[in-house]
């Protein structure tokens, strides 16, 4: 069994995948987004379109970091091979982890897209709000931002003129993160909140939704209940530690 | 209320501002780059309206209104890092509340966007109904020279970055290598070309008899004349746009001796206003009149977050070659084919860029129509 592996060589998660599937016994192909592309023969004729090599492939948003272009052809190739990449993993026949779609990849979901875009919070539920900076809008302890190298903090701790999304949070607000792979889910607590407000079923509903066949969702649990907070499409170590194996079977399970 | 959003160096966002102008249709404008240098404030979801403050003023963008937006990112194009995230995080913003926003949007962030990956747009296209070109998209030099033998063919960018398309022949494969790749090639069609633009239900087709390649290239534009498509074509275009997600679109045909109308692409973000000025302004009548209904206010366009998976697919199933294959090392310096050559392709966003850093941001939709006629004359 053969399976293709497109992300970066620094890639924990993918460099994990990696050897639970050659434990198993398959053949691993590795490569970066660019490499990866330049395997791919598509054809698109009159009645059919095929993709060739068709194997199972488990990608990664790393796959396409790279040392800054210098020159514009080469920024120009990347972008081809890019084009290229998103039309064979959107039309390929076999199994891909996770697959973009005609209008693109599906991006790391927060609160205000989750609400207005899966329609997952309750109506009158509150806004996420993206400022140009802290000064905007009068804001109290309660509320909590992130800025666009992901640093998380109280909104009065960052300085003027950052730009950043920002919300809510009850004081004592737990957090549940649910790791999903297809119809499965896989909580990181033994916490009975988990089961008492149904987070897993819950969360593998949210990830078809959006179309994800691999992804963490996190959740606010507090007294009135649980919200879901964010959906990573590409899950990092720290939200798969707590029950790596399970998810490592299941993506395998999946691949071969 | 109309809202116009985009760039002032922006040619085509110059015209439908300035044909709102003329026509004396009440438009709020939001130039990008200006409003990225002063304060925003967005809801998601739209919780009561958006606020931008720049330039002296407070614009409110309501979620109810109507939106025509032409919204380029520059921030590749910021050497200054903290611009850059600049751009992106307003950007980022900006299209969640769009997305996001009950009115109409014209067009929303990601509807349309696999114009930028060719092979994947085409094959969405025939799912959709119409005739495409057979395409190969590749970097094995065998298989692009059998697909170049079997018949004439033309090479386009894969990505949609604007190139002159020219004719690919097998001379031009010799010594092709893997690195030199991906490429895209399709079938030619010989025969007159054809811009149709659909705005909801309303089009305005027209076609150009060239002797070129590419009729843009060649000073054909002027010959352009108005034309009645086929009923069973119409039918299928507003049907085709509805279904892209789109509110207004640009389609491309080739249409052969034997009248057969061959789709080659639908451009989400259409430049339209080359193709406005030989149709007595009918298509931005038609844009104006459709962002300042009331039936387009009241209802919602459909937002999906990603469009079903392509229906019919048969794959090859060979792995020879990917075992033979030796990936590139971890910062290839790749060798540019020969028929995509700098020279050959527009870069419409470094062109655009190189405008904003030599001009000061316009604020009213007089200057903005002003500084991109001045843009239009020097060019």
């Amino acid at each position: 069994m053969q399976v293709l592996i497109v992300a970066h060589q620094n890639d924990a998660v993918a460099f994990r995948l990696r050897q639970e599937l050659e434990c198993r016994g398959a053949m691993v192909h590795y490569y970066n987004g660019p490499s990866a592309a330049r395997l791919f023969t598509i054809h698109v004729g009159s009645h059919s379109t095929s993709v060739a090599p068709s194997l199972p492939m488990f990608v990664r948003p790393s796959a396409w970091c790279q040392q800054p272009a210098d020159h514009a052809d080469e920024q120009f190739l990347r972008a081809e091979a890019y084009a290229t990449f998103w039309a064979a993993a959107a039309l390929s026949p076999s199994l891909v982890i996770n697959r973009p779609w005609p209008d693109g990849s599906v991006g790391r979901l927060t609160w205000g897209k989750l609400t207005a875009v899966l329609d997952s919070h309750p109506a009158g539920s509150d806004s996420e709000i993206y400022v140009s900076g802290r000064e905007i809008f009068k804001a109290d302890d309660s509320t909590w931002g992130e800025d666009w190298e992901f640093h998380v903090s109280r909104i009065a701790q960052f300085k003027s003129g950052t730009p950043l999304r920002a919300r809510k949070v009850s004081p004592g607000t737990l957090y549940e993160i649910v790791t999903v792979v297809s119809e499965r889910g896989f909580p990181a607590t033994a916490d009975p909140r988990t089961v008492e407000f149904q987070l897993v079923e819950r969360s593998v509903a949210l990830a078809e939704k959006a179309g994800v066949y691999f992804a963490s969702i996190t959740w606010a649990v507090d007294e009135n209940g649980a919200a879901p907070v964010r959906l990573n499409p590409a899950p990092q170590q720290f939200e798969l530690r707590y029950n790596w194996h399970q998810v490592a079977d299941a993506l395998c399970e999946g691949l071969m | 209320m109309i809202v116009a959003i985009g760039l002032d160096v922006d040619s085509s966002f110059g015209w439908f501002i300035g044909e709102a102008l003329r026509a004396r249709v009440p438009l709020e404008v939001v130039n990008l780059r200006a409003a990225i240098e002063g304060a925003w404030r967005f809801d998601v979801p739209p919780h009561g309206s958006a606020m931008l403050d720049y330039g002296g003023r407070t614009i409110e963008l309501r979620p109810d209104d109507s939106y025509y937006c032409r919204l380029i990112d520059l921030s590749a194009h910021e050497a200054d890092v903290a611009r850059a995230h600049r751009w992106q995080a307003f950007m980022a913003a900006l299209s969640a509340w769009l997305d996001a926003a009950p009115g109409l949007v014209m067009n929303r962030s990601q509807a349309g966007a696999h114009n930028s990956s060719k092979p994947l747009h085409e094959a969405v296209l025939r799912e959709l109904g119409f005739c495409v070109p057979e395409s190969l998209t590749t970097s094995d030099a065998r298989e692009l020279r059998q697909f170049v033998r079997a018949g004439p063919a033309i090479s386009k960018t894969v990505c949609g970055v604007r190139a002159d398309t020219v004719i690919v022949t097998e001379a031009d494969i010799d010594g092709f290598v893997p690195r030199n790749g991906p490429v895209h090639v399709q079938r030619l069609v010989s025969g007159a070309d054809a811009r149709i633009h659909v705005v909801g239900n309303h089009l305005v087709a027209q076609r150009v008899t060239s002797e070129g390649i590419d009729y843009r290239r060649t000073g054909d534009l002027k010959h352009l004349e108005v034309f009645e498509p086929p009923a069973v074509l119409r039918e299928l275009l507003v049907e085709g746009t509805q279904s892209l997600g789109l509110a207004f679109a640009g389609w491309d045909f080739k249409i052969d001796g034997n009248g057969a109308y061959w789709c080659l692409e639908a451009n989400p973000m259409p430049g339209y206003g080359p193709y406005d000025v030989r149709c007595g302004g009918a298509i931005s009548s038609g844009l104006l009149t459709y962002l300042g209904s009331e039936r387009n206010l009241t209802g919602r366009a459909p937002y999906t977050l990603s469009s079903p998976q392509i229906g019919t697919v048969f794959a090859g199933s060979s792995t020879k070659k990917l075992e033979a294959f030796k990936p590139d090392p971890e910062n290839p310096k790749s060798i540019l084919r020969p028929f995509v050559s700098q020279s050959r392709r527009s870069d419409i966003l470094s062109n655009l860029a190189s405008r904003a850093a030599a001009t000061p941001p316009a604020i009213s939709a007089a200057a903005i129509v002003s500084l991109t006629q001045h843009i239009e004359k020097s060019r």
